[in-house]
């Protein structure tokens, strides 16, 4: 319940902003006036430094399937929003916005991630809002 | 002699026509009032003020601006002044401060403007925001009785304080290293890799400081990155190896840790990939509020194979020893599979000589 509370802190916590690698060069590798929105199931989580990656499965139109590269901040500073390992899990069906990749049109850089229930986790404020929870 | 054969040497005519030129020309008159260092502040609400240093000057018969030591367009006109500030987010998004205001009393004042910032970047909310400036000499002296241990304990970063100026005045050198630089391909820290003591100290990750006799030691949560300062020792241990935290000396002068660091290996300023030399010495001074629970920091990097004028970078944080550093366990795993799904493997091979 604790870490439900804790997301939905985060999640109301939700300021102007952007997802940012703040240790990257995340202009380099992403372009942030081409938005793009996917909706898929996760095929795997890495949860870890330098950045998260979730590995999510889309089915397209014709019924090929594509599998995009989803890319977050560290988890150092995800884990202080209550955004852990355990949050999304393999099998899971999300959707995800973000910024697509310059060159690779298969990554996106995550700004806000819907879970199954509905709710919204979203970079922006964590990218920005540096209080420590300790 | 009668006024008719009053007769001139060209020469001197020529000084004359110069003399009055000088004395005559409004706008030498004018920009003169504006010459010389300053204090900027800029007051963004919700957030610390962002504060840097202007300093106007003639070059080549041409006046011109500096913020943070890197070139800033200027205009002048009357009592008007115009600065333009480029600026990078913390994404590396590049956007535009446009500094515009008046000189009166001898003090500047007016209204920042933020041009072409993404929507994303707008995270100040700084359009629109008030800021003055002062003559750098005029400023207080800081004078401050903190001891070394004062410096001790956890510092989490607060928003503001920087104005993370983007364009430097590097040498030619320089600007040639950069142009073959590949974000995507050399960041060290893609790969783990150390980003280097001028990123450790002014990203916005905490850190600690561990005082004991005569060093301190300083653990950023970045990388997991450490560094030792030697208080008051003047001799560097033979055979210390050079590494992107380098050789760190320190000294309490009036309240403030000044730190120098030499030894440094090869790495980047900024995410951007601006080098920092071998040759490079890293000045930071570090000093407290009254209260002791705010710890500011200016960092001068004084590199003139890459810079022709030191850049500046600021940094502030407040002390929070209930904070935690987390551990900061990285695997570039994300990087090389990319690079494999890619096909860009063998060109990240080929550039190896860069990352030396």
């Amino acid at each position: 319940m604790k870490t439900l509370a804790t997301v939905a802190a985060f999640v109301l916590s939700l300021a102007i902003g952007a997802p940012g690698f703040a240790h990257h060069s995340y202009v380099a590798e992403f372009d942030a006036n081409n938005l793009a929105t996917i909706e898929g199931v996760v095929k795997e989580v890495w949860f870890k430094n330098p950045h998260i990656r979730y590995y999510i499965t889309v089915t397209n139109e014709d019924g090929s399937e594509t599998v995009w590269d989803v890319r977050g901040l560290s988890p150092v500073k995800l884990i202080r929003h209550g955004w852990t390992k355990k949050t999304i899990k393999v099998g899971d069906r999300v959707k995800v916005q973000g910024h697509s990749g310059r060159t690779n049109k298969t990554i996106l850089s995550i700004i806000d991630i819907t879970l199954p229930d509905g709710s919204v986790l979203s970079s922006r404020s964590v990218a920005y809002d540096i209080k420590d929870k300790k | 002699m009668k006024a008719n054969e009053l007769r001139i040497s060209p020469a001197l005519f020529i000084v004359g026509v110069m003399l009055v030129g000088v004395a005559a020309d409004p706008a030498t008159a004018e920009e003169e009032r504006f010459a010389g260092k300053w204090m900027m502040n800029v007051v963004i609400p919700g957030a610390e003020p962002l504060v840097g240093l202007l300093e106007i000057v003639e070059e080549d018969g041409e006046w011109v601006a500096y913020v943070e030591n890197g070139p800033a367009p200027l205009k002048i006109d009357g009592n008007k002044i115009e600065v333009e500030v480029d600026t990078r987010d913390r994404q590396g998004f590049r956007f535009q401060r446009l500094l515009q205001g008046e000189l009166n009393d001898d003090q500047l004042a007016g209204v920042l403007h933020s041009i072409d910032i993404l929507e994303s970047a707008a995270e100040y909310g700084e359009d629109g925001s008030l800021w003055t400036a002062v003559r750098a000499d005029s400023m207080p002296a800081r004078k401050s009785a903190a001891t070394l241990e004062d410096f001790g304990g956890t510092w989490v970063g607060i928003r503001g304080v920087d104005f993370r100026k983007y364009t430097m005045d590097m040498t030619d050198s320089a600007k040639e290293w950069l142009s073959g630089y590949d974000a995507r391909m050399d960041e060290a820290q893609k790969r783990c890799v150390s980003p280097g003591l001028v990123a450790a100290a002014t990203w916005i990750f905490p850190f600690e400081i561990i005082v004991s006799p005569q060093r301190l030691t300083m653990m950023y949560e970045v990388f997991g990155l450490s560094r030792r300062i030697f208080i008051d020792q003047t001799e560097m241990p033979e055979f210390y190896p050079e590494s992107s935290m380098g050789y760190s000396q320190g000294s309490i002068e009036d309240g403030e840790l000044i730190i120098e660091t030499t030894l440094l290996s090869r790495s980047t300023r900024d995410f951007n990939g601006e080098p920092v030399g071998e040759n490079a010495r890293i000045v930071e001074r570090y000093f407290l509020t009254d209260d002791g629970n705010r710890l500011n920091m200016i960092m001068q990097l004084v590199d003139a194979d890459n810079y022709k004028r030191p850049p500046i970078r600021r940094r502030a944080w407040d002390k929070n020893n209930e904070s935690l550093i987390f551990p900061f366990e990285c695997d570039p795993d994300s990087f090389f599979r990319q690079l494999y799904n890619e096909g860009r493997m063998q060109e990240y091979i080929e550039r190896s000589p860069r990352r030396q």
